[in-house]
């Protein structure tokens, strides 16, 4: 058992079949996802790669048992289907759709919370569990499975880092991006504590970028709690200027949280090894694994 | 984006905040005319999108007709932060005898939207926030709860309960604008009190989030309309670029990927020329549009695209590639393209004589090298 998905969870697609989501969907099936149905307001009736499309997710619960939903709806009106996935009591929701404002994120993130789902993103790649199911749209071929959690906020950087783990024959048991967004549902702690229940996984990786404080608050946790797993991390910015804006909004300094160096020393002041290099990430694994 | 203090002020006087009476001008002579008609003294406030406009000359107090003819050419002469100052808002200068700091943000560490309150206004506000003189509340709240708590701590801050309740008046339009706008950051520094109690906005600062502006139709309708800026209907376009000071250029897909490749060029000895991040699910336009920035910064020895596509399609990159290798004139590429598409991507490559790599890392060193 693996945490969050294997190959029995059932998947229902919100916005099926705009051009990214009918595109993931095929990709998804692929991989052997079980997707049992598909969201789009205006053409239910439909059928893409095979799956039924309804009108509501009401519509489709009716029909078929969904244990997460992934929403590939544009973000003028990602909240209203991301609320009506909360509402419809699916635990699971991963949150592709970027540029979600963020007073909207925020809406879906207490909803999420209140109702007890468990949601990832927005602006994520989704969760993968090597072998067995993926709900989002990282390439596969470069997860391999195995027994190293990773937690990533950044997506391309999460493949990267995978990519070179299974290079080094390095599997993975599960591969969460927590969203580039400055406003996410699950965050890097909440994966660790995932991570540290689940015995598929023997060490994580924790793949994190300039801005925000996940990192320093997972180094926190790491060493209030004693984690019982071997962590190891890498950190994206470490040459970049400060008070420039990187890209999205994940990526801004403000003072002196948020920076490289606040990052870096409050994960080796936790018994973190940083690495300086991606590949050097399945270096340090290596040997634990 | 954020709002120019005329725009802001605009905005916040629509829903009854008071702010002072004031005329925007574009020249000395106008400054003089206004300043007349509203009576000495006056501010002259310099319309840029500048933080510590005080501190860089961009606010300033003029007395009687002469200062203000003197002030208003010197401010339309310069250059304020490399910006040159083409609007000047006239104020009437209001007396105040308490200053007060009033915001609705984000905490984006706990993630969750606050209320600021400080019963010192101005400027050095954050080293006063250092030391915990500054009163934050959850913004989401039972409005009666919210209320409670203002007051009661108004009070032990030695503030009657008349005042915390006009200040309350203020909160409830700022949060109107907070919501109503998609505003990040709506923030009122400061708001003065004069000895009859009345309070007056004398800045508002008001950042709207970029992303309901590329995204919220009906957001970008009503800014246009309250500042009769109709070109703010189209959608904003987000630029993921920032030029830095060395010669290896960088493009990449995703914020994360594009900073580590940076990181990687300084390992190896160079420095980079730019942060450009192509985002998720660029197009081919997208990469030829990248490419002619890059081709306008002089001179590259060279410039690096790490694409590693999940929802970006390698194909789509490489047809941008291919086209902009025939109609730019570009420094040598060194290109790496794995993930979604990627075998199609890479055909397109090899029939435009483009060669690659498999690996980052070989991709920056073979760069760095070259």
């Amino acid at each position: 058992m693996v945490i969050m998905i294997d190959s029995s969870t059932r998947v229902l697609v919100q916005g099926i079949t705009g051009t990214q989501g009918s595109f993931h969907t095929r990709l998804m099936l692929d991989y052997g996802t079980k997707i049992v149905a598909g969201t789009s307001p205006r053409k239910a009736g439909l059928e893409v790669e095979g799956i039924p499309v309804f009108g509501s997710v009401k519509d489709a619960l009716a029909k078929h048992s969904v244990d997460a939903s992934i929403i590939f709806v544009p973000a003028a009106f990602a909240r209203d289907a991301a609320l009506e996935a909360i509402s419809n009591n699916i635990g699971l929701l991963v949150v592709v759709t970027e540029m979600i404002p963020a007073h909207h994120a925020f809406q879906i993130r207490q909803a999420a919370q209140k109702a007890g789902v468990k949601m990832v993103g927005p602006n994520t790649p989704g969760v993968i569990s090597p072998g067995k199911s993926k709900i989002g749209i990282m390439p596969s071929h470069v997860f391999k499975p195995g027994e190293v959690g990773v937690v990533s906020r950044s997506g391309t950087l999460m493949y990267e880092i995978a990519n070179t783990l299974s290079s080094a024959n390095v599997g993975q048991s599960t591969c969460i991006g927590v969203g580039g967004d400055r406003i996410v549902g699950l965050g890097v702690v909440d994966v660790l504590k995932l991570f540290r229940e689940d015995p598929a996984t023997k060490a994580v990786t924790v793949i994190g970028e300039i801005g925000g404080g996940m990192e320093e608050e997972a180094a926190q946790y790491i060493a209030a709690t004693k984690y019982p797993k071997t962590v190891a991390a890498f950190i994206a910015g470490r040459t970049a200027p400060p008070e420039k804006r990187m890209g999205h909004a994940g990526a801004i300094i403000k003072g002196d949280i948020g920076t490289f160096k606040s990052k870096l020393e409050a994960l080796e002041a936790a018994g973190i090894k940083v690495a300086k290099k991606p590949s050097e990430v399945a270096e340090m694994l290596r040997k634990v694994i | 984006m954020l709002l120019l203090e005329h725009e802001a002020k605009k905005i916040a006087s629509d829903l009854g905040i008071p702010a002072p009476s004031s005329q925007l001008c574009t020249s000395a002579y106008q400054c003089v005319e206004a300043a007349k008609r509203f009576g000495f003294p006056v501010m002259l406030k310099a319309q840029l999108p500048i933080k510590e406009r005080l501190k860089h000359g961009g606010i300033l107090k003029a007395g009687n007709e002469e200062e203000a003819a003197i002030l208003s050419r010197d401010m339309f002469s310069k250059r304020i932060q490399g910006r040159p100052v083409t609007k000047i808002l006239l104020e009437k200068a209001v007396p105040f005898t308490k200053e007060f700091y009033l915001a609705y943000t984000f905490d984006w560490r706990k993630q969750r939207p606050i209320f600021m309150f400080s019963m010192a206004g101005g400027a050095g506000l954050e080293d006063r926030a250092e030391k915990g003189g500054i009163l934050v509340l959850e913004a989401e709240q039972p409005e009666a709860d919210f209320e409670e708590t203002f007051v009661n701590e108004t009070k032990r801050r030695g503030l009657g309960e008349r005042e915390a309740r006009q200040l309350l008046r203020i909160a409830g339009h700022m949060k109107k604008i907070f919501d109503d706008y998609y505003a990040e950051t709506v923030e009122v520094n400061p708001l003065g009190m004069d000895e009859k109690g009345e309070l007056t906005a004398l800045d508002v600062r008001v950042i709207i989030d970029n992303d309901a502006l590329s995204t919220q139709k009906e957001l970008r309708q009503k800014l246009a309309a309250a500042l009769q800026r109709p070109e703010l209907e189209k959608p904003m376009v987000r630029e993921n670029f920032v030029q830095l000071e060395g010669d290896v250029g960088v493009i990449g897909n995703g914020a994360g990927l594009v900073l580590s490749t940076m990181d990687l060029v300084k390992l190896n000895g160079s420095e980079p020329a730019d942060f450009l991040d192509l985002g998720g699910g660029a197009t081919k336009d997208n990469v030829v549009q990248a490419l002619k920035r890059l081709s306008k910064i002089q001179p590259l020895r060279c410039i690096v695209i790490n694409v590693l596509g999940g929802i970006t399609r390698c194909d789509e990159i490489a047809q941008g590639i291919a086209e902009s290798v025939k109609t730019l004139h570009l420094p040598p590429l060194y290109v790496r393209l794995v993930g979604t598409n990627e075998e199609q991507g890479k055909e397109i490559l090899r029939e435009a004589g483009i060669s690659y790599f498999d690996n980052m890392e070989d991709l920056v060193t073979s760069a760095a090298k070259g």
